[in-house]
């Protein structure tokens, strides 16, 4: 994934699509995609102007979402929490397309 | 990503009830008392059916099938016990709670326990909505007499959600996908075990995720029989599975309060026992006996 100008589709939500999780690989679709039923899941929202909305399941199920910022440089993808200059989450950008987004920690 | 969770329940006062609970708890934990119900409370529940297709009216039998399931769940009887790795066996905790459906409605007639309500929304978001009759669902009845359980269909594939006790009396309950629901009928696998509502009664009996809600291995499920874990496992993980250093046994995610499916969950602790019967003795001590 080139570092300096991230391509529009990359704007969007993406959530966790833990069926096809493999390994230490997480794998992300758009929000359109035909999930199956699932007790939560994770989602992630990079906004263009680099604001991050997050959402996971909350301690009763219900959906809880939080807002952050993000950031890409080169292959690696950082999340911040809310006010936070120190990275809540380093990922890596294992490979990237505007129907498939696969990610993995970057300390594991 | 470090969200920032805060409990949905905003009301002070349930906060304050929450913290009164965990004293309870935190009374037992250390007293290793018993509690003071019986040796089997047995909770009337009232199961509003709310539907708008004929697939969507889930028959009674689908209903008795998961009454059965959670009669088994929630008195360590499930056969599927046995398949609860060897090093946590001695955990596999009865914890002394059956269900009925209500016979009595709450005027005290005669009831099947089973309400039918047509409805014209296609699915329900998780926002209490199919809780009341005035925004398309079902009105609940008095939370401090019955466990009520709406089964509908929720938005984006959620298989269900709880409410904490010591709650807002009008919302207490539990939510479950219908085709997650029962074992029978139109339950679907992976979901077809009847455990999205053991998960559910699970946290409105007080029991949280056995990953904290957090993801950073800091959390706690407040009791110590089960190993801080870092995130929800999903699917049928293999044992053991690694995290927070919780080697070498790793996530107890056979445990009810992970995310897996239901063919994968066998389990309550001693000390999630514990949790339970004290919310039973503490804001649920009006319901069951
Ligand atoms: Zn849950």
């Amino acid at each position: 994934m080139p570092s300096d100008a991230p391509p529009d589709w990359l704007h969007q939500r993406w959530v966790h699509s833990h069926e096809e999780d493999h390994g230490d690989e997480m794998v992300f679709r758009p929000a359109s995609f035909p999930f199956p039923p699932s007790r939560g899941r994770r989602s992630i929202e990079l906004g263009k102007d680099g604001t991050l909305r997050g959402a996971r399941p909350g301690p009763t199920d219900r959906s809880e979402g939080a807002e952050g910022r993000w950031q890409i440089e080169g292959e690696r993808l950082t999340l911040f929490s809310p006010g936070s200059q120190s990275p809540a989450q380093a990922l890596v950008i294992v490979s990237a397309s505007a129907d498939r987004l696969v990610l993995r920690s970057a300390s594991g | 990503m470090q969200v920032h969770y805060r409990l949905l329940e905003q009301d002070p006062d349930f906060r304050l009830r929450q913290a009164e609970l965990e004293q309870r708890v935190n009374e037992r934990l250390m007293a290793g008392a018993a509690g003071l119900r019986g040796s089997v409370t047995t909770i009337p529940a009232v199961v509003h059916v709310v539907y708008r297709t004929s697939d969507e009216k889930v028959a009674a039998a689908q209903v008795k099938s998961q009454l059965a399931a959670l009669n088994k769940d929630y008195r360590a009887t499930n056969p599927d016990r046995s398949s609860v790795p060897p090093v946590w066996l001695g955990l596999v905790t009865d914890a002394r709670v059956q269900f009925a459906l209500a016979t009595r409605d709450p005027t005290g007639k005669k009831t099947a326990g089973i309400v039918y309500v047509p409805t014209t929304l296609g699915s329900f978001p998780a926002d209490d909505s199919v809780k009341a009759k005035a925004t398309g669902g079902a009105d609940g009845w008095p939370s401090d007499r019955y466990l009520n359980v709406w089964v509908c269909t929720l938005a984006d594939g959620l298989l269900g959600y709880a409410q904490f006790p010591g709650g807002p009396p009008k919302t207490d309950g539990v939510v479950v996908l219908n085709r997650a629901f029962g074992t029978t009928g139109t339950a679907t696998a992976p979901f077809d075990l009847g455990r999205s509502a053991t998960h559910e009664i699970g946290h409105w009996l007080n029991l949280r995720h056995v990953w904290s809600d957090t993801e950073d291995c800091t959390g706690s499920d407040f009791v110590a029989d089960t190993p801080t874990q870092q995130h929800p496992n999903y699917g049928q993980p293999r044992f053991p599975h690694v995290s927070c250093h919780n080697g070498p046994n790793g996530d107890m995610f056979m445990n009810y309060m992970d995310y897996v499916d239901d063919d994968a969950m066998f389990m309550f602790t001693a000390q999630q026992v514990v949790r339970m019967q004290a919310s039973l003795d503490g804001p649920r001590s009006s319901i069951g006996k």
